[in-house]
């Protein structure tokens, strides 16, 4: 009890929530810039607590992290360009409602969605946070790998139709996340004597590319589409109760899954957020409506991955391993001010453990405000003609491309994603599988390499084991029914094509 | 037959078909037997190329018996017009500020960039024109070199001298 009191003494003081309030707004605005993340602005903000004691350093720290894992998705929904890598997902869905003048309503449903997921995954974090990291532990390599493959299943459904396109442009992402040094040897793969390419292709250079430099290319050349949008008025909607109550399986199944995924460590918000999505889309009852602009498009990655902070903050805390990249810098944090995070830190520090679960509750709820007022101040963009926006978001995107290593080689891969990205669009090749592969590629080959050297280069036994046996039979189950119902030309039961109705194709998905 | 072959899936087939066989020679440089056990660094790469090739050829092969059949449009005649112009000219703006950008530095050259791009996407008010690339350059410079200490890019000779005024 005298632990709770201190730590609402820490939180509660106006200084604190101050910080804690400054820390959301600045997240959310820094998510929503292209190319500016949470990891980043964390990364930046750590000499500035310096000056101030260890808890509220903390406290600004993780506020940063909450509202920066948000904030991406503002710009997602609005221009399709992802402020941050977790908020990728939602643009498949955010944009095309925001195209069809729903902005608001995607706004505020991505605004509510996080709020829940993040208070969630604080509530799991808070109340069986030791036990969770202890399951955690026992994941090993075949279960990232079961993780990652049964995500990249997902490029079956997602390709309707079209499903060898679908599977080109995944294997082409998967080929991509080759490029760079092998991890595991060493020896470079596909650098071609080029220093820019050692370190791989940054995934969010290949995003910036993709999604922004592709639409603008795209959007030079078509023309018809230049025009301003007048006097379209954007202001958040919240959804109603009874809106969310339509989401509710989305959005707990998210939660639930965003939290466990937060609490692997090293698979964070992002690989959170494709796999909420692709979970939305495998228990939808109109799956082919996916990429066109439905709620739960956005509704299952945005609870996903503000689950995933708080799970990520579990390993954290409880053992002292981060569970994403933001973690890891939060990690610096702890550092600065001599601390190290891990359980010793619970016996020594009981009370700075607490103040963070309760500044965790009161950055989510916050980012609800802050969300609002961004996302305001954001959406006015859209009232711009596009030959004002166009240069607005060229000039962003490069900026945002070369801040990530200070580097012109990435502002070159941006440029050439961006081409990627134009022909991509242009003749009907969806980006979606290009990004699950990109992101998941590295996963999938490290722990499938890293497992069968452990299994003694033996793929049965990743099945004999009980949770990535599951996940794995699940997945090629799946997919091979997918394979089935389109060479058989009957109706994929599982996508919910028996439901579809006469005339609707299930090639809109992007 | 022609029409079926200048499809553009058939054409972007042919060009991932060639750069995967490619990419698969080049690979085996890597590829150094049994030195980092079964799964040596070519392994996933090996995978990912060959199964690149076969759905490269599926494609090229479903697009053309489609047009054969006539369930898939075939190419239509090609003609250069003003939207091809207007992309190619988008690229070129690009590629020129990518190539001078280290050259002439962010502070010069953006307004420059910004302005022949909001040209090109047919912005014609002059207030915007002439105002919006610098008050955007000026507040990316200071939002990105003085809060985030990013180092954007200076340039060489006067152009140095001109961003030390800045940043």
């Amino acid at each position: 009890m005298e632990i709770w009191l201190a730590a609402l003494y820490n939180v509660f003081s106006p200084m604190p929530l101050l910080f804690i309030f400054g820390g959301v707004m600045m997240g959310v605005m820094l998510g929503a810039i292209p190319g500016l993340n949470s990891t980043m602005g964390t990364a930046l903000l750590i000499p500035f607590t310096y000056a101030m004691d260890s808890t509220t350093g903390l406290l600004l720290l993780t506020a940063v992290y909450c509202g920066g894992t948000f904030g991406g998705s503002i710009s997602a929904i609005l221009f399709n360009v992802p402020g941050s890598p977790e908020a990728s997902v939602t643009g498949f869905d955010g944009y095309p409602m925001a195209k069809a003048g729903q902005a608001g309503r995607a706004l505020g449903i991505a605004i509510m969605c996080s709020t829940i997921g993040g208070l969630f995954s604080v509530v799991v974090m808070n109340l069986v946070s030791p036990l969770l990291a202890e399951v955690a532990l026992t994941f090993s390599d075949p279960e990232y790998f079961a993780l990652a493959f049964a995500a990249l299943t997902l490029i079956a459904t997602l390709g309707g139709k079209q499903m060898t396109k679908s599977f080109l442009i995944g294997f082409v992402g998967l080929l991509i996340a080759t490029v760079g040094i092998d991890p595991m040897a060493g020896v470079e793969r596909f650098t071609f004597g080029w220093s820019g390419l050692i370190g791989g292709v940054n995934f969010i250079v290949a995003l910036i590319g993709a999604f922004a430099i592709g639409e603008i290319l795209l959007t030079a050349e078509s023309g018809s589409s230049i025009g301003g949008e007048g006097d379209v008025k954007v202001s958040t909607k919240l959804p109603s109760l009874f809106e969310l109550l339509k989401l509710r399986w989305t959005i707990l199944r998210s939660a639930v899954l965003g939290t466990m995924i937060g609490i692997l460590p090293g698979v964070g918000a992002t690989t959170a957020s494709f796999i909420g999505y692709s979970e939305a889309v495998r228990w939808s009852k109109h799956p082919e409506k996916f990429g066109t602009g439905v709620p739960e498009g956005i509704a299952g990655p945005e609870t996903a991955n503000n689950a995933a902070t708080g799970g990520a903050m579990v390993p954290l805390l409880t053992l002292g391993i981060p569970g994403s990249a933001t973690t890891a810098v939060i990690i610096g944090g702890f550092m600065v001010h001599g601390l190290q995070p891990g359980p010793m830190l619970f016996l020594n520090q009981p009370d700075l453990m607490y103040s963070i679960f309760l500044a965790m509750y009161v950055a989510n709820v916050f980012m609800l405000f802050s969300g609002i007022i961004v996302a305001k101040l954001f959406s006015n963009f859209r009232k711009l003609r596009y030959s004002i926006l166009g240069p607005c978001i060229f000039v962003f995107a490069t900026v945002g491309a070369f801040g990530i290593s200070n580097s012109m080689s990435d502002v070159w891969i941006m440029f050439a994603f961006g081409l990627l990205g134009y022909v991509m669009k242009k003749y009907s090749f969806s980006v979606a599988p290009l990004i699950i592969a990109l992101v998941l590629g590295g996963l999938a080959e490290e722990s499938l390499r890293r497992g069968m050297r452990m299994e003694d280069y033996d793929l049965v036994s990743f099945l004999a084991r009980p949770i990535s046996g599951t996940i794995l039979a699940v997945a090629v189950l799946t997919l091979l029914y997918t394979l089935y119902s389109r060479f058989s030309k009957k109706p994929n039961i599982l996508a919910g094509e028996i439901t579809r109705p006469e005339g609707m194709s299930p090639d809109k998905k992007q | 037959m022609l029409k079926a072959l200048l499809k553009a899936d058939v054409i972007i087939s042919v060009i991932v078909f060639v750069i995967s066989a490619y990419l698969l020679f080049e690979i085996k440089k890597v590829d150094s037997g049994d030195v980092y056990g079964e799964l040596g660094p070519a392994y996933w790469p090996k995978f990912i190329l060959v199964s690149l090739m076969v759905l490269s050829a599926g494609l090229a092969a479903i697009s053309i018996t489609g047009v054969l059949k006539g369930t898939i449009a075939g190419v239509k005649p090609f003609h250069f017009t003003v939207a091809n112009a207007r992309f190619l000219a988008a690229v070129a703006i690009i590629a020129v500020y990518l190539i001078l950008l280290p050259y002439v530095g962010f502070l010069v050259l953006t307004p420059l960039q910004m302005i022949a791009f909001m040209y090109l996407l047919g912005e014609r008010q002059k207030v915007w024109i002439f105002s919006l690339p610098f008050a955007m350059t000026l507040g990316i410079v200071l939002l990105f070199t003085k809060a985030m200490y990013v180092p954007l890019p200076r340039g060489v000779g006067i152009f140095l001298d001109i961003s030390h005024l800045l940043y």
